[in-house]
């Protein structure tokens, strides 16, 4: 009752319409001109002296993507994008490159105090005692700080920017970079290959149980910027990692765009557990404003035994178009898949998973519960697909949707392939509004009804709440209350 | 799911047969009521559909139809064929390579205010009633772009006019058979059904061919029950080995509307069977069906059922067991429109691996836009259980004999229900005989 | 009757040995309980000699009137006469009570040789043992154990053992989730099936079972080998002090 009691004294806390995270750092910028060609991409290269590898595979990348057409299968509409309105390289105009939080500039530091994501080498997340997390903060296209590296570095840990990573580990991101999701992959993505800016990068050595969550906290700032941003996380044999993304940006007219690329590698009994609470700006009650979401994340189970988990907590964006996935290559490898996809207003979210079964004996999980509320559009797309090698697969998906309100839909778009009899392959379903016995009930003992119906929905996502860590779901389950806000008339 | 670039629209072969064929056909129809350059042109634009036409993503007609065969004309040659439902008493409309044969059917008997005519009868008459069924063939936009629906709208050459008047019940059942010549033709079929308020009737409609012919047999068909209008329909087809079927049914509920569907699929290389059902007020939809694939095969069931109006239910249930290289597909779509409050849709697809090169691919999709629904589904692909396999052997029952008890099993939650009481034994038995010939493996 | 040598067994899956040099001699008419503190092996051993998927026996044997019947496919040993009523009997939905007895019991007589038997005739005997069991004519209707509550199913299982007339009886566990009446119904249905010919093997964690169903012969069986052989008074035993001292002894 006490997550409840505190989603609902959130909801209270804050006006209808109202975005807490919506306000603007006042902060110099460099920015790339404006609009794309290939001086842009050169401009990002060099301002991130890369070497000349990386500049010729961003440029391979650009003139693949000139040939590409924007996808339309998605259930998700929005004006053309003009990507030549657009500034693909936004950065603070201070110390290039931080060696200490002491550097950076106060004006950032306040920025994520604001956010309540802890710089400090000592605070913590959300009041929970003893939990140390490292943080690399990327603002608009720049890794600005990189917490507890000193700490991490003695277990043989590499937690940096993937700029940094590319001067310093060139031979590791090389092997890596575009293998899990290949240049060509999608639109997106390819665009996301040409002009990325900054990232994560995380490489846990063999045998290594990394000792604190690590994570990334991505904020837009700047206007008519997009962020590129790209993460790459390799677990070594027999390691295992935890980690966390968090987005926000400010509350603006005009829509933005985000299009990151996230790779993952497991090999042989390592784990990897990825955890997202996505929360940029959705737009206001009009529908104006908002980011485009266009994510590409996959994981790639290369290993024997190896384990990818995604979980996340979709609540902001005007449009979302994400699909974390698995590749469950190495055999009796896992994959997981929890999402939890509240749309209100006239947010549209187009988000699911894939599957992909290559391996003898992999499993995977997928557990999807969408929330429509307003005038929202929200779709589960996933798919699973059996290969015929993949003997003794299992796979299960649970898809659960919750509709709030007269003016919103909820789609659930399954794909399921199985080329392989002894794999077993079980999907259900189901699209209902509030129970309305439920709400009476609960009205009937004395709760308002705003109150009555987060308490619902906490029920309702509660199987994915649980896979977060434990400072994200408190995190997680206040957003999702305030996304809520106003959905009941 | 995957995003490719564009491709050059480069005409197949069998697209240039259909081209081929339409310019001379349209000749031999010219100045008859039915806009068929108009339904042409809606299938040429895009052509054969493939992977990347979201509706033929599993089904991809470009590359699986190799070449078209030539359009039938009325033949005269006997056609073969296995008599399943003769002791039915129904009335029968007979159909070889697509034109209806009055020498071997009989439509006495279906009682006062059932009347049926042929579309060739009226096509020849300059009919303009049939001018509306070269256009519109449901409010369902997505089967006015149905590419299959439109080949079949260019090139029907004959099919049944079926009416039914408010308040009447067909005195017996009316077995419509499609039956070939063994010629190597296209075949295409058209027929309206229209059941006024509160009348009721029955049809078993039933496809067949030799093996070892290549054909390619089309249907379409209108039906259309008006409020409080009964229908039980069982479609069975059983194809030769070297045919390709496309069979759609578009259905119109009214208001408490009840339409009782059941589809049987046994043969043919490649089948594709749409069924698009749009339903009015409290209208009640059952739709069931069981697919039984080998060899090379390819079966497709592909379903939308779109809530219209408030209160009306929906119930689909399609199974397939899939044996040798066969593929089968299932595509389920329950739309939920705005003002469909109250819906209640439930939609199970299952489907059963036979063998290690078989394949089975489901896509059971829901799209809601009215927030007081209950709908849901349910979708497995799987092997014959395991466990189930071992208690019956452990009670004496040999390997072989518990594979066909439980296939039988699991293809019983559809064929037990099937509307047509009369016909279901002899579905049951044909079906049977599938599984027995499946021959003592394990 | 029932002679297991030596027996060796694994979990196929992961290699993990369940039985461990088991030995047991079962005669014609006996009825022997196995007893044992949880995970000692019981299911195992009536899972193997049933011949469920899953297991692998590494080593010694295990014969029925002196044929091995460890060879042998789950049906034929049916038809040679091994009968295990599960500890948690499956729901097959779309196979009816009635069909599957009638193919189950021509199934075993074809394999033995012997001719169908008669649909008058097998009416005749399923309703005479139904009604012994209070085996409802709706629950011979429904499909094979679908919607049956658990004391149904168990009275299901000895159904079938008296319309299949087996020479081994296993049964798993079968007082488990059944009230004192149902415990009642179905040890006076296996009573009934004593007879000179017939050996049983009755596997229970508890004392219980054993006031309704008379062993002459008690099993320890403890770590996948039996530890301890004695009479009736040994359930008793093991009731008042437990399995410690026993699994200790064989330690």
């Amino acid at each position: 009752m006490a997550a409840v009691k505190e989603t609902v004294d959130q909801v209270r806390a804050i006006d209808v319409d109202q975005y807490k995270y919506g306000f603007e750092t006042e902060i110099e910028s460099e920015l790339a001109p404006k609009g794309l060609d290939e001086d842009t991409i050169r401009f990002i290269s060099a301002k991130k002296n890369e070497p000349e590898w990386m500049l010729d595979w961003r440029l391979d990348a650009y003139r693949r993507w000139l040939t590409m057409e924007e996808p339309s299968w998605a259930r998700v509409s929005y004006p053309k994008i003009d990507f030549q309105d657009l500034y693909y390289y936004a950065a603070p105009k201070t110390t290039p490159a931080p060696k200490s939080l002491d550097e950076v500039d106060p004006e950032l530091l306040r920025t994520y105090e604001k956010l309540g994501i802890p710089l400090k080498e000592q605070a913590v997340l959300a009041g929970v005692e003893g939990a140390k997390i490292a943080v690399d903060a990327v603002f608009d296209s720049v890794s600005v700080v990189t917490t507890f590296r000193e700490e991490l570095s003695k277990h043989g840990i590499i937690f940096c920017s993937i700029s940094e990573a590319m001067r310093e580990h060139p031979e590791l991101v090389k092997k890596y970079l575009g293998t899990v999701v290949p240049v060509t992959d999608n639109y997106y993505a390819t665009l996301n290959s040409a002009v990325f800016s900054d990232g994560s990068f995380v490489w846990i050595p063999e045998g290594v149980r990394c000792p604190m969550e690590l994570s990334t906290y991505f904020r837009i700032n700047e206007k008519k910027t997009g962020q590129f941003e790209r993460t790459l996380i390799i677990a070594e044999k027999g390691s295992y990692v935890s980690y966390l993304e968090g987005c926000t940006a400010p509350q603006r007219d005009e829509n933005q765009l985000h299009a990151a690329v996230v790779e993952l590698v497991a090999m042989e009994d390592a784990e990897i557990k990825y955890s997202t609470v996505q929360n940029w700006y959705p737009g206001d009650k009009d529908g104006r404003g908002g980011i485009y979401n266009f994510v590409t994340k996959r994981g790639d189970c290369r290993g024997a035994r190896s384990k990818i988990s995604w979980t996340q907590v979709e609540t902001g964006s005007a449009i979302t178009w994400k699909y974390p996935s698995c590749i469950l290559r190495g055999d009796d490898s896992k994959g997981e898949f929890y999402s939890i996809a509240v749309s209100n207003g006239h947010q549209q979210v187009d988000s699911g998973t894939k599957m992909i079964h290559l391996g003898k004996n992999t499993s995977s999980r997928i557990i999807s519960k969408g929330i429509s509320a307003g005038k929202s559009q929200n779709t589960y797309r996933g798919q699973v697909k059996v290969n015929r090698k993949a003997d003794g697969a299992r796979s299960f998906t649970n898809c659960d949707s919750l509709l709030i309100g007269h003016d919103c839909g909820a789609h659930t778009v399954p794909y399921l392939e199985s080329a392989n009899p002894r794999a077993k392959v079980e999907h259900e379903a189901t699209t209902s509004k509030i129970s309305d016995d439920q709400l009476f009930y609960c009205i009937s003992r004395g709760l308002p009804t705003e109150e009555a119906v987060a308490l619902i929905v906490n029920g309702f996502v509660r199987d994915v709440l649980q896979q977060l860590p434990m400072e994200f779901a408190v995190e997680a389950q206040k957003l999702i209350g305030v996304s809520l806000e106003g959905s009941v008339g | 799911m995957e995003i490719l670039a564009p491709t050059e629209r480069r005409r197949t072969r069998a697209e240039t047969d259909l081209e081929t064929a339409f310019s001379s056909f349209v000749e031999t129809y010219s100045g008859d009521v039915v806009d068929r350059a108009g339904a042409f042109a809606r299938f040429s634009t895009a052509g054969l559909p493939h992977r990347r036409v979201e509706a033929y993503h599993f089904t991809d007609l470009r590359s699986m139809l190799a070449s078209a065969p030539v359009p039938a004309a009325p033949t005269s040659r006997s056609a073969g064929g296995a008599d399943l439902f003769v002791g039915l008493g129904a009335a029968r409309a007979v159909f070889v390579d697509g034109f209806f044969r009055a020498d071997l059917s009989d439509l006495s008997g279906l009682g006062d205010g059932v009347a049926v005519t042929t579309i060739a009868a009226g096509l020849a008459a300059n009919d303009p009633a049939l001018a509306a069924l070269g256009g519109r063939v449901s409010a369902d936009p997505a089967v006015e772009r149905d590419p299959l629906v439109a080949l079949a709208s260019a090139f029907y050459g004959d099919g049944l006019i079926v009416r039914v008047a408010a308040g009447a019940v067909a005195a017996r059942p009316l077995e419509i058979r499609h039956l070939s010549s063994g010629a190597s033709v296209s075949a295409f079929v058209r027929h309206a059904v229209v059941v006024g308020e509160g009348a009721s009737i029955e049809v078993i409609e039933s496809h067949e061919s030799p093996d070892g012919v290549e054909i390619h047999a089309h249907t379409l068909t209108e039906l259309t029950l008006a409020a409080g209008a009964k229908a039980v329909w069982l479609d069975r087809q059983r194809e030769g080995d070297q045919a390709a079927r496309f069979s759609t049914l578009a259905v119109d509920l009214g208001k408490r509307a009840a339409f009782d569907h059941s589809v049987v699929t046994l043969g043919a290389k490649l089948a594709r069977t749409q069924i698009f059902a749009r339903l009015g007020e409290a209208a009640d939809l059952s739709t069931r069906g069981a697919t039984l694939v080998k060899g090379r095969s390819h079966a497709d069931a592909t379903l939308v059922v779109t809530h219209a109006e408030p209160h009306a239910v929906s119930r689909e249930l399609y199974k397939s067991a899939v044996d040798g290289e066969a593929v089968s597909v299932f595509q389920g779509r329950i739309v939920v429109e705005k003002k469909a409050q109250g819906t209640d849709g439930r939609m199970g697809a299952h489907a059963v691996l036979l063998s290690d090169r078989a394949e089975a691919k489901a896509k059971p999709e829901l799209e809601i836009f009215a927030d007081d629904v209950a709908c849901a589904h349910g979708a497995t692909v799987a092997e014959i259980d395991e466990t189930l396999k071992f208690y019956l052997m452990s009670r004496g029952i040999p390997a072989a004999e518990t594979d066909k008890l439980l296939i039988r099993a699991f293809l019983g939650e559809v064929t037990d229900a099937i509307g047509s009481e009369g016909a279901r034994e002899a579905i049951e038995a044909e079906i049977d005989g599938w599984i027995d010939a499946r021959g003592d493996r394990t | 009757m029932l002679e297991i040598k030596n027996l060796h067994a694994e979990i196929e899956a992961d290699g993990r040995e369940i039985l461990r040099g088991l030995d047991l001699t079962v005669k014609a008419g006996e009825v022997h309980a196995i007893m044992g503190p949880n995970g000692a092996g019981k299911s195992t051993l009536s899972h193997v000699l049933a011949g469920k998927p899953g297991y692998k026996v590494t080593d010694g044997s295990a014969t029925l009137d002196g044929v091995d019947i460890l060879d042998m496919d789950p049906a034929m040993r049916a038809a040679t006469g091994v009968f295990l009523a599960f500890q948690y009997p499956v729901e097959i939905p779309g196979v009816g009570n009635m069909t599957f007895l009638k193919a189950a019991l021509n199934s075993q007589r074809k394999a033995r040789g012997e001719g169908e038997i008669s649909t008058p005739d097998f009416m005749r005997l399923v309703r005479t043992e139904a009604g012994k069991l209070k085996i409802t004519q709706d629950m011979l209707k429904r499909p094979v154990n679908v919607g049956f509550s658990g004391g149904e199913k168990k009275r299901n299982e000895i159904l079938q053992m008296a319309i299949l007339q087996p020479k081994l009886c296993i049964l798993d566990e079968t007082d488990s989730g059944l009230d004192i009446d149902a415990l009642k119904v179905v040890s006076e249905g296996v009573n009934a099936l004593r007879s000179p010919d017939r050996a049983f093997v009755v596997i229970t964690h508890y004392q219980r079972l054993l006031d309704h169903i008379r062993p002459d012969v008690v099993h320890v069986l403890s770590k996948g080998r039996i530890v301890k052989t004695g009479g009736p008074e040994l359930a008793l035993e093991l009731e008042a002090k437990g399995y410690a001292d026993f699994v200790d002894e064989a330690a």
